[in-house]
């Protein structure tokens, strides 16, 4: 979140709920997610994403304890199609919070590249969300500690389970 | 030569009693359950003891660890629940025999976030759901691993410490192979794994007890000089301190259930488990079932500290005959009596899966954890070890046909008695696909190759799936390296580079175009070279990982050579330090070399090296005649024809391997070994990689272990011949023949030819070799495994042998139930192989 007094003052806001009504705001604001979901876009799939985290993370109590004393930073790669270049994006976790960078961080834990848009569409979006799989198809690569990406993945289920996507 | 007191070997008048029958429904009905009792209490241990914090963890911190859990798991006597399919929990009456379990859950799954438990975080949540082998986990369950386990070692798996520690000190190569790694297609190294991949030293826990180990270990202890010895004794001391505290807290638990029970029938069976537990494993085993029980206990333990990948129990038949045969003597047990506990035993033993994430499923999925057990053979002086003990084993396997443990019988064409083989057959025809039958001459004189002295190697047990090893004394790891031999034959072909990861990419060394096959095989040969550096540095690499970070104190206290030594298994305590490689993809490559013999490099050539090349690119796609011409064992050559030709480039492939790893020494002072089985990653490694020479198309299936390529051998014998002919002294890790048979009508005539084609298998005078070494079976007919492919939930039991070990059909991934349902099935009456149309894979089979 851009705004930290916004974001205190969400999370203050927020406390006063219980949890299920911060499921139900972050499910009002999933809307553009959703819908490039089930059109199959996937032109900014990973910015809604990591939008609607960085919205869940301030407003649910119980999704930011996800990332309570996590420290880690992720750098992600795409290869957008027609051969536009690499578009670099980054998050940080710091302090129970999420920080968006629209560059890549050079102190990162670990960096995932994508070959194309579909494969992030399908890293984000399949059943088995196996960064293994993608691996094994030799479109996704991953340099740096693997097990990072097994956490942020558990985000995105977790997240996705909570406004009820999948 | 022992007596053997029974007239029917074959048991027939045994039957499985009530209570293993209640027992066997409900595991067959019950869904594995994640259980996360181990991990959060290492967890907490760790972080309030600082050993995240430590660059090294000694022994001792891994003893008082250990001794931590085994002082707070749960003491589970019986089980009272589990899932069945739809996560419904079911109740049932367990009166199992034996106290303790290897999770808390009745058929658990036992994570360790110290290896790569956390491959299971992105999917916690959908485990339940997903496409196979589904694992029940609560949502509190979830959590916890979530923010109370996984979240802690993020940086503390093995590999991630070792990756850290590359780059900490600029350990470029390192980084680089681990890069490789985890490309899957070059080869895995299982380090990152597990330790496991051995059989303990049970005899001196049965025949003394824990207590006369702690004795001896402080008595050791009082007299070393050395600081870390000192402190390996202390550690065994406090390992085995926590496992008769374990015995205790069962026997305490077992007590009061009986003090509650109304049944005196109920109250006198848990009355005689808390004895028992109160006595073994600390006291010496008095009875049969106190030796089975404090092998039980004991192997609980070690799961605690090793994952449940290939750990074996070695020749049990040999430890606790004694037992056994004074027990039968005096009348405490009848043969019922013996395979009721067996059973039960069994059971046990099968209570827990392996962790593997969906991906894992996809490619190599199926598994159990791989629990070997041995039978017969010769002892240590070369004598007949068969005794009735293990016919009362094959018969207990007979009857309840379970996955875990995965049986092997030895068997030497010279001691051994006919009748023994023959029992062997009818087992496996029976269950048909158990036991794994070893020719131990063959298997003897590959380990005496190798450096270990005779009566070593005589005493050998098998490991894992197929892979022999001196029983409690070698400390081979015998998986911690598999490699994809078809990537050494893509590094030839495309110059160093490899199509999965790209043509513009130079991952290995240039070898250039070759123009002879001379020049092709000694560019091979470079490739290979360089795949053994790399997956030997990078193996020694993670075992001194693990001799910083994972030191073994209770596996070595139950290991010759450690307590002599004092010093862990993992630095090199045990007797024998060996490691050693299994290589995937035999057959194909060595098709491919005669391929490319004849048709490249021969006088008639028929296609340039760059036409095969580019043909291969292109999947053979406009090419459908060359792939013919390659694929078609009458113009081509093929390994499994007693073809000459083409059974020499399967015996230089097997020498130059053998070579090239052999050199090679380990991080423990051992060297290297070469074995030819290859689980399920025959299937995996095939989807990932392209064409090959020898006609097979992109992502098909590689062939299995050192089994000739399905579909080309159609005469029995001469398959038997080829493979027979190979020389035992470069297969000493062992090897999977994996042959398919049909069920016939007439059982006896059936029965004799199946017998007659393990001698011919195993003869001696078949070019002067020590015969062949290993033969696994599949006796089903074609039609049940394709129905059992199309409708999996009317097959749970069906039980299969996959290229070492066992497994249920149903949990087997498509690729793989198509290969299995694609090998050459041939007809013992005719002793022709049976023409099928291949399988279609799931998403090409029209529903039956």
């Amino acid at each position: 979140m851009k705004h930290p007094l916004i974001q205190r003052v969400l999370e203050k806001l927020f406390r006063l709920f219980p949890s299920r009504w911060s499921d139900f705001f972050t499910r009002l604001f999933s809307g553009r997610l959703r819908r490039q979901i089930e059109v199959q876009v996937t032109d900014d799939l990973l910015g809604l994403l990591l939008g609607l985290m960085d919205l869940a993370f301030v407003i649910s109590k119980d999704f930011r304890s996800n990332i309570e004393g996590f420290r880690g930073s992720y750098v992600f790669a795409t290869e957008p199609a027609g051969g536009a270049g690499i578009v670099e994006e980054s998050i940080a976790f710091e302090n129970g919070a999420m920080r968006r960078f629209d560059h890549a961080l050079s102190d990162h834990n670990v960096k995932v590249t994508f070959s194309d848009p579909a494969t992030l569409r399908k890293y984000i979006l399949s059943t088995d969300q196996d960064i293994l799989d993608l691996m094994l198809e030799n479109k996704v690569t991953v340099e740096g500690n693997v097990n990072y990406i097994y956490r942020f993945l558990f985000m995105v289920n977790d997240l996705f389970k909570r406004i009820g996507i999948k | 030569m022992p007596d053997i007191s029974f007239t029917d070997l074959s048991l027939h008048r045994c039957r499985l009693s009530t209570r293993v029958e209640t027992l066997r429904k409900a595991y067959f009905d019950a869904v594995p359950e994640i259980c996360t009792e181990r991990p959060l209490l290492i967890t907490r241990y760790s972080r309030e003891h600082g050993l995240f914090e430590k660059e090294r963890i000694s022994i001792l911190d891994k003893a008082r660890l250990y001794r931590h859990v085994l002082e707070n798991r749960t003491p589970v006597v019986w089980h009272e629940r589990g899932r069945k399919k739809g996560m419904v929990p079911f109740s049932f009456v367990d009166r199992q025999l034996f106290a303790g379990s290897t999770t808390s859950k009745f058929k658990g799954v036992p994570l360790y976030p110290e290896f790569l438990g956390l491959t299971l975080w992105p999917e916690l949540w959908g485990l339940p759901r997903r496409d196979s082998n589904r694992f029940y986990l609560s949502e509190q369950d979830v959590q916890i691993l979530n923010r109370e386990v996984f979240a802690h070692w993020m940086d503390a798996s093995i590999l991630e410490i070792a990756r850290k520690r590359a780059q900490k000190t600029g350990n470029h190569r390192h980084l680089e192979q681990i890069q490789l790694l985890q490309k899957l297609v070059f080869f895995l190294a299982t380090k990152v794994q597990c330790i496991s991949h051995t059989i303990p030293d049970f005899s001196k826990a049965v025949s003394q007890g824990l207590r006369a180990l702690i004795d001896q270990a402080e008595g050791k202890r009082a007299l070393a000089q050395d600081p870390k010895q000192q402190e390996f004794y202390e550690a065994v001391a406090v390992a085995m301190e926590g496992i008769i505290a374990y015995a205790r807290r069962l026997s305490r638990q077992a007590r009061q259930m009986a003090d509650r029970e109304a049944d005196p029938e109920v109250r006198q069976e848990l009355m005689q488990i808390a004895e028992i537990c109160g006595r073994v494993p600390g006291s010496p085993a008095k009875s049969f079932r106190e030796a089975l029980t404090t092998i039980w206990i004991c192997w609980t333990a070690v799961h605690l500290e090793n994952p449940n990948i290939g750990l074996s129990l070695g020749r049990l038949d040999q430890i606790l005959c004694e037992h056994y045969i004074e027990d039968i003597r005096n009348q405490v047990i009848d043969v019922d009596g013996a395979v009721e506990l067996l059973c039960c035993f069994w059971l046990k033993i099968g209570d827990h899966v392996p962790a593997i994430p969906i991906s894992g499923e996809k490619l190599f999925g199926g598994s159990g954890s791989n629990q070997a057990i041995t039978l017969g053979g010769v002892d240590q002086n070369g004598g007949d070890a068969v005794n009735d003990l293990t016919y009362v084993m094959l018969r207990a396997a007979e009857l309840i046909k379970l996955r875990d443990p995965n049986l092997n019988a030895r068997y030497h064409p010279e001691v051994n008695s006919d009748a023994y083989l023959r029992r062997l057959c009818e087992v496996n025809i029976n269950t048909g696909a158990t036991p794994a039958i070893h020719n131990d001459r063959a298997v003897i004189h590959a380990l005496t190759e190798k450096g270990d002295r005779l009566p070593q190697a005589r005493d050998y047990g098998i490991v894992g799936c197929v892979e022999p090893g001196s029983n409690g004394r070698c400390y081979g790891h015998s998986a911690a390296i598999l490699l994809n031999l078809a990537s050494v034959l893509e590094l030839t072909l495309f110059n160093g580079r490899h199509r999965h990861t790209g043509l513009n990419r130079l991952i290995s060394t240039e070898t250039g175009t070759p123009t002879t096959f001379e020049a092709f095989k000694t560019a091979f040969k470079a490739q290979l070279q360089w795949m053994v550096d790399q997956t030997t540095d990078l193996n020694n690499f993670f075992g001194r990982v693990h001799q910083d970070v994972y030191p073994t104190p209770i596996l070595s206290s139950l290991f010759e050579g450690p307590m002599d030594k004092g010093k862990d298994l993992i630095e090199g305590g045990a007797v024998i330090n060996s490691s050693a490689a299994t290589i995937i993809g035999l057959a194909d490559v060595a098709d491919s070399l005669s391929a490319l013999k004849t048709h490249v490099f021969g006088e008639g050539r028929t296609v340039t090296f760059p036409e095969m090349v580019a043909a291969l690119e292109q999947d053979f796609h406009g090419e459908e005649a060359l792939r013919t011409l390659l694929a078609n064992p009458d113009k081509t050559p093929k390994y499994g024809n007693d073809d000459p030709k083409a059974d020499a480039n399967v015996t230089w492939l097997l020498e130059t391997i053998d070579a090239l790893f052999h050199e090679k020494w380990n991080y423990r002072g051992g060297r290297y070994r070469v074995g030819y089985w290859t689980m399920t990653n025959h299937a995996g490694f095939g989807r990932l990689m392209g064409a090959t020479p020898n006609g097979r198309r992109g992502r098909e299936n590689f062939t299995s272990g050192i089994t000739p390529v399905s579909g080309v051998t159609p005469e029995l014998s001469r398959a038997l011949h080829s493979v027979a002919k190979q020389p035992a002294r470069f297969l000493s890790s062992g090897v999977a023949l994996n042959l398919k048979y049909a069920p016939e009508e007439d059982k006896e005539q059936m029965l004799n030819r199946f017998v007659a084609s393990v001698k011919g298998y195993f003869d001696r005078d078949l070019d002067d070799s020590d015969g062949g070494m290993e033969i696994q079976f599949n006796i089903l007919d074609r039609d049940t495994l394709e129905d059992a492919a199309r409708h999996p939930d009317d097959y749970p039991e069906l039980l299969v042998r996959v290229s070492g070990y066992t497994a249920y059909f149903k949990d087997l991934n498509p690729q793989m139930q198509k290969e299995i349902i694609d090998r050459t099935q041939y007809r013992l009456s005719s002793g022709r192989m049976i023409l099928h149309r291949p399988f279609p894979l799931t998403g090409e089979r029209s529903p039956s």
